[in-house]
């Protein structure tokens, strides 16, 4: 049927939909339709040029011969080179020399800091802060508090092999009840504020006798040599030095394991080892050493 | 041929879709904008697993694209589907048991990813007996606007509407890529693996990903595109022959583009490659469908004064514009070296998703508001509103990502004096903070805008059905 077409004059196609609805018959806009061939033609060359096209069992290469891992391999490249040509006498230095040696050389020591920052940030600072300043439960870097020791060499093994701190629950013996946990949680916040010796907290002192956490914390309240124990001496605390969470320290431990699995709110006291993690990690792990070294506190 | 008699339309089923739709945009623009606001401040996570970022922008992505956008492409392709074949629907029943279960699906779909249940697949989060039903669903809604347009009279109707064409395209193609994409192997009611492994895995999740932009957020909202504006403009459409073209060019060619997703991994060179020129090429068909609606409105510009419903459509068509030239522009390869993985991606969907889509949703909405109920707005200046709210808030947005994309890309390759990266990750994450909040306020806006058109429509429809009854009650 032919349909009613009450606009004849307009140029529509002459079909009519819902009353009012209809279609001019014009042409696309010319631009358009020659940019829309440019299109093929576009295609045409690039397929060409690029790879594009698979057979069954491999695929076009295309004209430029690209890969996506030449083009990567061709700009690392560009930077290495680069910095082979200005840093090549450094790089080998810190590949060649011991770490003390790095250390006392102003040069290089500058040098291994300086190329350190975004190494220290993208794997490091997830705990440790952007400049070494630490997060709650995680150690600080930049003080002269080390639990392993602050020398380059034991920081080294550190980043190397990663540290998993230790403390057996309720004392070394593993005996101590809910009352004398309080006490020796109060003697050791005493200690740190430089009162250990007061009278009110002896018994205390004799729960840490008995606990037998000298074996670790030293006579003193202070490790003998560093084995990751905390120094309990001063006010910088692993964890928290709150009373409450000075208690649930003692009481539950850190990384203390039942069956192989660790136990409620034991602590957690992980660093992972590195020599797998880090790229180029001969010289990157040497690198950030001196780095962390060189944060404040380095021995 | 009896002009004067008004065919009756099976409308219940689209008044409930389109005030479903307006509600979900309502819902899926909050929990965006809150989503929004946990990037830029991290404590409004709340330490919630339900709500924290990585399920609530799950949850925002799922009730904008498909609820929002799924009940719109629904209550339109309903709505438009009688009116350009001249005939009720197939079956008003199946409409309405396709709605209902299509609202219930997408909540659920919502619901179980809150609750950490995902499949793990970009905008296919749902596990398998969801997604079962919701594809049976997409079929009754389908079958049913294939059967409407099948029972039309041929005589009267000789030709099918270019909407059609689209919502149909639509149809099918979101059908194979959806099924195809969701095969996987159930090893309990939650828990699924994917058929496919590895870099076919990745392969064929952007092949459905890229076409839930391009044919789901693209060929059906031509569709609406092709009905209401026209419609609203009361113009001839400007070309049959380019929307001829352009549309079997968009059909062949955006199933390609998906690879654009994946350069510079382990995908082969030669599928990159074919992704990137492929979508270059769409920049031009794209423009066809944007270009055919703006000169629709050729010796009716004028309109746009007044015309505050013509206004959303027209934005709409610059924004889709804009946003297929800067898609393709991004797939090539060393565009996407830059752009890929930071903000300015985001940044681009919205400027399509917020842009476009919503856009040209929200005029088409209007507009068959006002017919449904028969009645003018109960507000026009609301809807001015709206537009000005809904238009700075995607500028906004659009421009903060803009912005932040390309400063994150070029703080992630740049070099220092000593050839060692300038910038640790964590500072180009502090360096964004200012643009996530530009983002917030933008998304802000655009919610704000969505509430006033919620508040806008209800008052109207209260307003209608009130003018109704005093009608009948004068009439007695």
């Amino acid at each position: 049927m032919a349909q009613h077409n009450p606009w004849p004059d307009e140029g529509n196609t002459g079909h009519i939909w819902d009353e009012d609805l209809r279609e001019l018959d014009n042409p696309p806009p010319l631009w358009w339709m020659l940019a829309f061939y440019a299109g093929f033609v576009m295609i045409v060359f690039y397929a060409l040029y690029y790879p594009t096209i698979p057979w069954t069992n491999s695929h076009y290469e295309g004209m430029s011969g690209w890969t996506q891992v030449e083009e990567y391999k061709e700009d690392y490249q560009v930077l290495k080179d680069w910095r082979d040509q200005k840093f090549a006498q450094e790089e080998e230095q810190l590949a060649a020399l011991p770490l003390k040696e790095i250390i006392e050389n102003d040069e290089l020591r500058t040098y291994a800091v300086k190329t350190s920052k975004v190494l220290f940030g993208d794997y490091c600072a997830a705990c440790h802060g952007a400049g070494g300043q630490g997060n709650p439960n995680f150690p600080v870097l930049a003080d002269d508090d080390w639990l392993w020791g602050g020398k380059v060499n034991q920081i080294y093994t550190a980043i190397e092999k990663g540290r998993i701190g230790n403390m057996p629950a309720r004392g070394m013996m593993g005996n101590l009840n809910d009352q004398e946990v309080e006490q020796v949680a109060d003697y050791v916040i005493a200690l740190s504020n430089g009162n250990g010796d007061d009278p009110s907290v002896s018994a205390g002192k004799a729960v840490y006798q008995k606990g037998m956490c000298l074996a670790c914390h030293g006579p003193q309240g202070k490790p003998l040599a560093p084995n990751g124990a905390t120094n309990l001496t001063d006010q910088i605390w692993r964890f928290s030095g709150e009373r409450d969470e000075v208690i649930k320290t003692i009481k539950y431990g850190v990384m203390v394991k039942k069956d192989g699995e660790l136990i409620e709110n034991t602590r957690q006291a992980v660093m992972p080892a590195f020599a797998e993690r880090l790229p180029d990690a001969d010289v990157n792990m040497k690198r950030l050493a001196v780095y962390v070294h060189s944060l404040g506190g380095g021995q | 041929m009896d002009t004067t008699v008004k065919p009756q339309y099976n409308d219940g089923v689209v008044k409930y879709l389109a005030v479903g739709a307006i509600t979900f945009l309502v819902l899926g623009t909050l929990m965006g904008t809150f989503a929004a606001a946990q990037l830029a401040w991290p404590a409004l996570n709340f330490d919630i697993a339900e709500i924290t970022f990585a399920r609530l922008r799950v949850m925002h992505t799922n009730t904008v694209i498909f609820a929002f956008g799924g009940m719109t492409l629904m209550a339109t392709a309903f709505y438009t589907v009688q009116r350009t074949n001249g005939v009720k629907l197939w079956s008003n029943g199946m409409a309405w048991v396709t709605a209902i279960l299509f609202t219930i699906g997408l909540l659920l779909v919502v619901v179980t990813i809150s609750l950490g249940m995902t499949t793990g697949k970009e905008y296919h989060e749902q596990e398998w007996p969801l997604a079962i039903a919701i594809a049976l669903v997409w079929t009754l809604y389908t079958l049913n606007f294939v059967m409407t347009i099948a029972s039309r009279n041929k005589e009267t109707h000789p030709n099918v509407y270019v909407s059609n064409w689209f919502f149909l395209g639509m149809m099918i193609a979101i059908t194979y890529l959806y099924v195809v994409n969701g095969l996987a192997i159930p090893v309990s009611l939650f828990r699924s693996y994917s058929l496919f492994g590895g870099v076919q895995d990745a392969m064929i999740q952007w092949w459905w990903g890229h076409n839930a932009v391009g044919f789901f957020l693209t060929a059906g909202f031509l569709g609406i595109m092709y009905y209401f504006v026209p419609k609203q403009a009361q113009r001839p459409i400007y070309s049959y022959r380019l929307s001829v073209i352009h549309f079997w060019a968009l059909m062949f060619g955006y199933v390609w583009l998906g690879a654009h997703h994946l350069q510079y991994t382990a995908l082969p060179d030669w599928t990159g490659s074919l992704g990137a020129v492929i979508s270059l090429a769409m920049i031009i068909p794209s423009w066809g469908g944007a270009l055919n609606g703006m000169l629709t409105l050729s010796g009716a510009w004028d309109r746009l004064r007044t015309d505050y419903i013509l206004r959303f459509l027209i934005i709409s068509l610059a924004f889709y514009a804009m946003a297929t030239f800067e898609g393709p522009v991004m797939a090539a390869k060393t565009v996407n070296a830059l752009s890929h993985y930071t903000d300015w991606t985001v940044g681009h969907v919205h400027s399509g998703a917020l842009g476009w889509v919503a856009m040209v949703s929200i005029g088409a909405l209007y507009h068959m508001v006002m017919k449904l109920w028969n009645t003018e707005m109960y507000s026009m200046k609301l809807i001015n509103f709206h537009f000005w709210l809904a238009t700075i808030g995607t500028v906004f947005y659009i421009v903060a990502m803009w912005v932040s994309g390309i400063m994150q890309g070029l703080m992630w390759r740049a070099y220092d004096e000593y050839g060692t990266l300038a910038y640790t990750f964590a500072e180009s994450v502090a360096a964004m903070h200012p643009y996530y909040v530009m983002r917030t306020v933008g998304g802000l806006l655009f919610f704000s805008g969505a509430v006033v058109m919620l508040y806008n429509v209800i008052m109207t429809i209260r307003t209608a059905n009130a003018r109704q009854e005093a009608g009948v009650a004068a009439n007695a």
